[in-house]
């Protein structure tokens, strides 16, 4: 028996110990809304990311410092979304982000682009990546609204860089 | 407005699911781990109410918070979180003798109630910043994958508890100790629960 409850207490410190830090419990995630644009058949993406994280990972990948306010030049954010998002249109060919413009409101970041004579959602494949350099737990949403249904899908960090149809 | 197709509370529900088994984000495992602890398989009805009751708090104080009804600071709801979980282990070591009091019965739903309302607040401000149209749908999805997360949770954990009870039974063979193999059980995975939670409290202290 006190063999038992030596283990048990050498167990406890051990396990006590290897909880250094304040393990808390964040949701790593981000919103891209995606729709079509009748109007001129181009393919737009609204991207929601928390501002912290998000400044941090562009500054990263521009090779900057950290901004203590998150603001960053349009032309990074635009060159790692780029980076992450990858769209191919119907015919398999991978199709660029064209930069339409950021905002933000509160603890959010909203970035908006677009992919040029689209003209469909049917056929598109997409897959993003956003942040998964920082956050292994991090899963992304995406949610396209087409002929009046709207659907979701995840990417998963464990997932890697696998397109994935627009239901 | 779109209508939500299948995919979309799929999504949702995969979501709350992921972010409860997430081992890096150990503070629900910690929670679901003290609250089973006391009890042995043949219980497992019990423990899944006392889980449903900590799921319905806080799937109460998330649809308050992400509506902007409630508002509680993210620093003291860190804070809180590990102090819910020092308070679980707490009562497994103090309420010793279950058995003779059918009050357990009820008071544990209740107080896993109280503290889901804690816990739920937790991730409130995610979701409200980044839900801030149309909340209905991922709040709801997001719950039902929190419970069927806790449900696997609780599975895996029973398994394991009814593993280390056959060891300590087949230790105690030879032995003369009086103590029950899930009394044991429960002192031991309290005291891990209370030595990690006490911890994360200091760690997260908000003064």
């Amino acid at each position: 028996m006190r063999c038992v409850a030596a283990i048990v207490v050498c167990v406890c410190a051990a396990i006590a110990v290897e909880a250094r830090t304040a393990w808390t419990h964040p949701l790593h995630t981000t919103l891209t809304e995606i729709a079509l644009d009748s109007a001129d058949g181009s393919m737009r993406l609204t991207i929601r990311a928390f501002a912290d994280d998000f400044s941090a990972v562009v500054a990263k990948h521009a090779g900057r410092p950290r901004p203590a306010d998150y603001n960053l030049p349009a032309a990074d954010i635009a060159s790692y979304v780029a980076s992450a998002v990858s769209v191919e249109d119907p015919s398999g060919k991978h199709a660029p982000l064209v930069w339409v413009g950021l905002r933000r409101t509160g603890d959010l970041m909203w970035i908006t682009m677009r992919v040029p004579s689209v003209r469909t959602l049917h056929g598109v494949k997409l897959a993003s990546t956003l942040l998964f350099e920082d956050f292994d737990d991090q899963v992304n949403i995406v949610q396209s609204t087409y002929d009046g249904h709207r659907h979701s899908m995840l990417f998963p960090a464990g997932d890697g860089r696998k397109l994935k149809p627009i239901p | 407005m779109a209508k939500p197709a299948m995919s979309d509370i799929a999504a949702y529900i995969e979501l709350g699911f992921r972010h409860i088994t997430d081992f890096k984000g150990a503070d629900h495992i910690l929670f679901l781990l003290a609250l089973a602890a006391i009890y042995r398989f043949r219980d497992w009805r019990e423990c899944l109410w006392v889980a449903t009751a900590f799921t319905v708090g806080h799937s109460l104080t998330l649809g308050l918070a992400v509506t902007n009804v409630l508002n509680i600071r993210p620093a003291l709801v860190e804070f809180l979180i590990p102090i819910t979980i020092v308070a679980t282990g707490l009562e497994n070591l103090i309420a010793r003798d279950r058995a003779k009091g059918s009050g357990t019965r009820r008071y544990r739903p209740v107080l896993a109630g109280v503290f889901g309302l804690v816990h739920g607040a937790g991730f409130a401000n995610y979701l409200r910043s980044l839900f801030v149209d149309d909340i209905a749908l991922p709040l709801f999805g997001f719950n039902v994958g929190i419970e069927l997360g806790q449900i696997c949770v609780l599975v895996l954990t029973f398994i394991a508890f009814t593993a280390v009870d056959r060891l300590i039974a087949a230790v105690r063979v030879a032995g003369e100790g009086r103590a029950a193999p899930v009394r044991i059980r429960a002192v031991a995975v309290s005291c891990v629960v209370l030595l990690v939670a006490t911890r994360w409290a200091i760690q997260r202290a908000p003064w």
